[in-house]
């Protein structure tokens, strides 16, 4: 069991994307309001 | 309470646990009552595992730490979104092979049955006392504002929860979670529109947050590397991964959310869905609770937010020199008021920014002073308010009708974590411990009665751990450590089953055991902080196995 392969889904790479951008709209956010 | 929101709240709640009850009656076998027959949908599950975390004292505390510390807690759920991707690559595939029923199952095929019974027993300890805590925490705040019997809001929480669970399993907590999710957003944006509605007319959402943001409320991330700083987008992203790979890989209250899926891409989407929401969710929430500052900064409010807190110092020998903090604080929130408007109405002004600052600070010391002298005529009231915020802004500003409506919220957002904690102690002690250790050849249908009254009996347990938690003083706390002293031990137990093939169960075992002791010793000697004992004892425990493992492959070899 523990040989088996992992299978990389787009659905994982757009997880990881779209919380790198919410850490970037955070950061925008903090910098125009304080 | 107006009648309107009587009928609101209670024809809510009632609704909910009928239509669960009535929806799923009649489970015929295991994998109907366990798994809800496998045939969940990823938007199910989504809502399942999003509704299973968020409970009631998300709703309650969330705002009122923004209130006071501003949005960057946002920054501990960093990490969860990393844990749903490891999860779908490798907990859902194995798990779904093997076609288990608990997570615990699992290290039976791996290792060996003391192991698996090892896990479960963990989690069985750690998740039945917290089950207690998921009905009380919400209960003695509700019972201080409200004035309700706390004992008799304990038992109606958990009675209600029970009805539909012990009837229908696990296909009966995701229907009624789907529409507590429903009550829980609707009644979350109702709440968030009417805030910024009851800010002055001049004054916008943005002007809103320019005001927050001179308060320091708007600093979301930390980018420092000071471990004194508890929230940093370090700490956020790696711990934050640690704790949510523990809490969704290997805590049978989250596996069985998603393993009621109806294929292994339903179960990967779930959790997908999961990891895109969680972060704007806790967001929103956390706004919520900047906007209620704002509108504080234009409203009265009382110097101590805890309705008790308030009473014991009124009733005491401190009351007159309470009574001038309050009128320091009148003066304070006159300034307050004009500094906000004059600030929400210009450009970014440094002046203004210094101005909104120094008032602030002294907000502050004089509610410090107001929490010492609370403290003076009652030790043992709570004084750390920020519980008590969003449920007093709530009774005192929303309008009739709408305070049912949120109060539906947070005991729905109380009964949605109850149910699933129910769900998993029962599953878990009739297939981990009972069908594998006390009896295996019954019908189904034994099985399913089995687990109904498992669930039943969990469900009393909790309610009992919910009556007596008054009685002990910092429980909620108590109930993190002990959480704190298994799981650590827990996953690494399971990553040790999944990523090192060459550790066999002998090992494990005795690792699990030793560092179990260790762990105990450790939190009793005080070594670190309790959270910390998370990451040691998932260390330790992989270490103490690999070494061993070698240790007797060496004997073996000689």
């Amino acid at each position: 069991m523990n040989n088996q392969k992992y299978h990389w889904k787009s659905e994982y790479t757009t997880v990881l994307l779209l919380n790198a951008f919410y850490i970037l709209v955070f950061y925008v956010l903090m910098e125009i309001f304080t | 309470m107006q009648q309107l929101d009587w009928i609101i709240l209670i024809g809510t709640l009632l609704f909910i646990v009928s239509y669960g009850a009535y929806k799923t009656r009649g489970s015929k076998n295991v994998d109907d009552y366990i798994k809800g027959g496998s045939e969940a949908k990823w938007w199910t599950i989504g809502l399942s595992v999003m509704a299973t975390q968020a409970s009631a004292i998300t709703f309650l505390s969330t705002p009122g730490q923004a209130f006071h510390s501003g949005m960057g807690f946002v920054q501990f759920y960093f990490g969860l979104p990393i844990a749903m991707v490891v999860i779908c690559l490798v907990f859902i595939p194995i798990y779904h092979r093997l076609k288990v029923y608990t997570a615990y199952e699992y290290l039976e095929t791996r290792f060996d049955l003391k192991t698996r019974s090892l896990a479960a027993i963990l989690f069985l300890i750690q998740r039945g006392l917290a089950a207690g805590i998921t009905i009380f925490a919400p209960a003695i705040i509700l019972s201080a504002v409200l004035g309700w019997d706390l004992i008799t809001l304990n038992i109606i929480i958990g009675v209600l929860v029970i009805i539909y669970t012990v009837s229908g399993g696990t296909k009966a907590v995701s229907v009624t979670q789907k529409q507590q999710m429903a009550v829980i957003f609707g009644g979350m944006f109702v709440a968030f529109y009417l805030i910024v509605s009851y800010l002055p007319e001049d004054i916008s959402f943005v002007e809103a947050l320019k005001i927050a943001g001179a308060s320091g409320k708007m600093d979301i991330l930390d980018f420092s590397f000071n471990f004194e700083n508890r929230y940093t987008v370090w700490s956020g992203i790696i711990g934050g991964s640690f704790l949510a790979l523990s809490y969704f890989g290997t805590d049978q209250s989250q596996v069985q959310r998603y393993l009621s899926g109806k294929s292994v891409k339903e179960m990967q989407l779930g959790l997908v869905f999961n990891g895109l929401l969680k972060v704007p969710m806790q967001f929103f929430i956390l706004l919520v609770g900047v906007m209620v500052f704002v509108f504080y900064q234009f409203n009265a409010s009382p110097l101590n937010f805890n309705p008790a807190a308030n009473n014991a110092v009124k009733s005491s020998v401190y009351a007159d020199e309470y009574k001038k903090l309050e009128d320091k604080q009148l003066e304070i929130e006159k300034q307050k008021y004009i500094a906000s408007l004059k600030y929400g109405n210009e450009l970014m002004n440094a002046e203004l920014i210094e101005n909104i600052q120094q008032i602030n600070s002294l907000d502050l010391e004089n509610r410090a002073e107001a929490k010492e002298l609370i403290k003076k005529a009652d030790a043992s009231v709570e004084t750390n308010d920020k519980d008590y915020v969003f449920i007093h802004f709530i009774l005192h500003n929303l309008p009739r009708g709408l305070i049912g409506l949120l109060l539906a919220v947070i005991l729905s957002a109380a009964m949605s974590s109850t149910a699933s904690e129910l769900n998993a102690l029962a599953s878990t002690t009739a297939i981990d411990l009972y069908k594998r250790n006390v009896t295996s050849e019954k019908t189904d249908d034994h099985y399913v009665k089995v687990s109904k009254w498992f669930t039943l009996i969990w469900g009393l347990i909790a309610i009992s751990v919910a009556c007596v938690a008054n009685l002990f003083d910092n429980l909620i706390q108590l109930v993190n450590i002990i959480g704190s002293i298994f799981y650590g031990n827990v996953l690494g137990i399971f990553l040790l089953a999944f990523f090192i093939k060459y550790v066999k169960s002998n090992a494990v075992f005795t690792a699990a055991i030793i560092t179990q002791i260790i762990v105990i010793i450790g939190w009793w000697y005080d070594w670190m902080p309790y959270l910390w004992l998370n990451l040691f004892g998932c260390a330790l425990v992989m270490s103490i196995a690999i070494l061993i493992q070698t240790l007797t492959t060496k004997k073996e070899i000689i």
